[in-house]
């Protein structure tokens, strides 16, 4: 039974390995490209077949390319997926080092409400920590009058540390104030507030201007 | 054989249903549907290497970035160890399963523990595999009550 097992995850390991070892992969893409080049290059490209074949490749590409461009929003970037697990307010989106994406980036839903910064760049592709992560923390200023607070992340987000004496009200703007980010990004209205007697402190539940779950085009904020 | 295809098909699509959205409840919470499926699926494809097919097939569909990363690491311990649970304990099949999926979860929240949405997420995941128990026993009924315990 035991040897089973073990057999078993040694097996699992090795099926990983093969499946993402980064050299495999090119040699594989390359050994099916030169392979594709094959049959053109011994048969010539002036044969009608080849031809009619080569004209028909290029009607379907250039079917697709419209259809990406009716359905890309201008200056936006898709959302592939959210991080598989729970508690984790992760995305991957459709763009990276071939568009020019840091880690560290700032990347908004349309152009003017913050969802999060980029932590890892691949070739194609980018992952994002966005306000929802439990671990995201950072200063932000609320209402007209520019109170100062704290704003933690998580299923429900909250602001924190809002001065007791500070006049603020349910629906006050929630904007960036922390120098990792441009200063006056959205990220929610107040509500919920909470005002306990002898704390120095208030509390409110914040808003968010989107919801993960409909999160399908973001904005890298240049 | 035909247990075996049905199982892969059904992990490769709870798996990739896992990387969307489409399950998040709020805005962070997300049930381990594919926890759940790979453990109760283990129950009628009980060869080894079968299982170990299974989480193959869910670790390459959950991948969220490329390599080797934690994650991966840390996703198949947790559905080796639920599997394992799931056959060893020696109390009655649902119990065992209900334990199996309690130890998995938590495994797979090892990394960024929080309480209140790891209790959304055990609540869930144990609803779910008390479900998915019980439709796998009305369509298989004689493979579940086969297995026994291995004590």
């Amino acid at each position: 039974m035991l040897l089973k097992v073990v057999l078993g995850v040694l097996l699992l390991l090795l099926a990983l390995f093969l499946f993402f070892s980064n050299t495999f992969f090119l040699s594989r893409l390359s050994f099916t490209s030169s392979l594709n080049g094959l049959p053109g290059s011994l048969s010539g490209t002036n044969d009608p077949e080849n031809r009619i074949a080569e004209l028909e490749k290029e009607n379907k590409n250039l079917k697709f390319q419209l259809l990406n461009e009716k359905l890309k929003k201008p200056g936006s970037v898709k959302v592939y997926s959210t991080y598989p697990f729970n508690n984790r307010g992760e995305i991957a989106i459709a763009a990276g080092a071939n568009l020019g994406i840091k880690v560290g980036d700032v990347i908004t839903y349309g152009d003017n409400i913050l969802v999060g910064r980029v932590t890892k760049v691949f070739e194609s592709y980018s992952t994002l920590i966005t306000i929802f992560d439990p671990s995201w923390k950072m200063s932000v200023r609320v209402g007209e009058h520019e109170i100062d607070a704290l704003m933690q992340g998580g299923n429900e987000l909250t602001i924190t540390l809002i001065p007791q004496e500070a006049e603020i009200r349910d629906g006050d703007l929630v904007i960036t104030a922390s120098r990792e980010f441009p200063y006056g990004l959205g990220v929610g209205v107040l509500k919920n507030i909470k005002s306990a007697p002898g704390n120095a402190f208030k509390e409110a539940v914040l808003e968010p201007s989107f919801q993960l779950k409909q999160l399908k085009d973001v904005s890298i904020y240049r | 054989m035909l247990v075996f295809t049905a199982s892969l098909i059904l992990t490769a699509v709870v798996a990739f249903i896992q990387t969307t959205n489409w399950i998040l409840l709020g805005n962070i919470i997300k049930p381990d549907l594919i926890l759940v499926t790979l453990v109760t699926l283990a129950l009628i494809n009980h060869s080894w290497i079968r299982r170990t097919a299974l989480i193959t097939t869910a670790a390459l569909i959950l991948k969220f970035t490329p390599g080797l990363a934690l994650l991966d690491f840390i996703f198949v311990g947790a559905a080796l160890v639920a599997i394992l649970l799931a056959g060893f304990l020696p109390w009655r099949q649902p119990v065992s399963l209900l334990v199996a999926i309690l130890v998995g979860t938590v495994m797979i929240n090892v990394d960024h523990l929080s309480l209140l949405p790891l209790i959304y997420e055990l609540i869930l995941n144990l609803l779910l595999g008390f479900i998915l128990f019980n439709l796998l026993k009305l369509v298989h009924v004689s493979e579940i009550k086969l297995q026994k315990s291995r004590f």
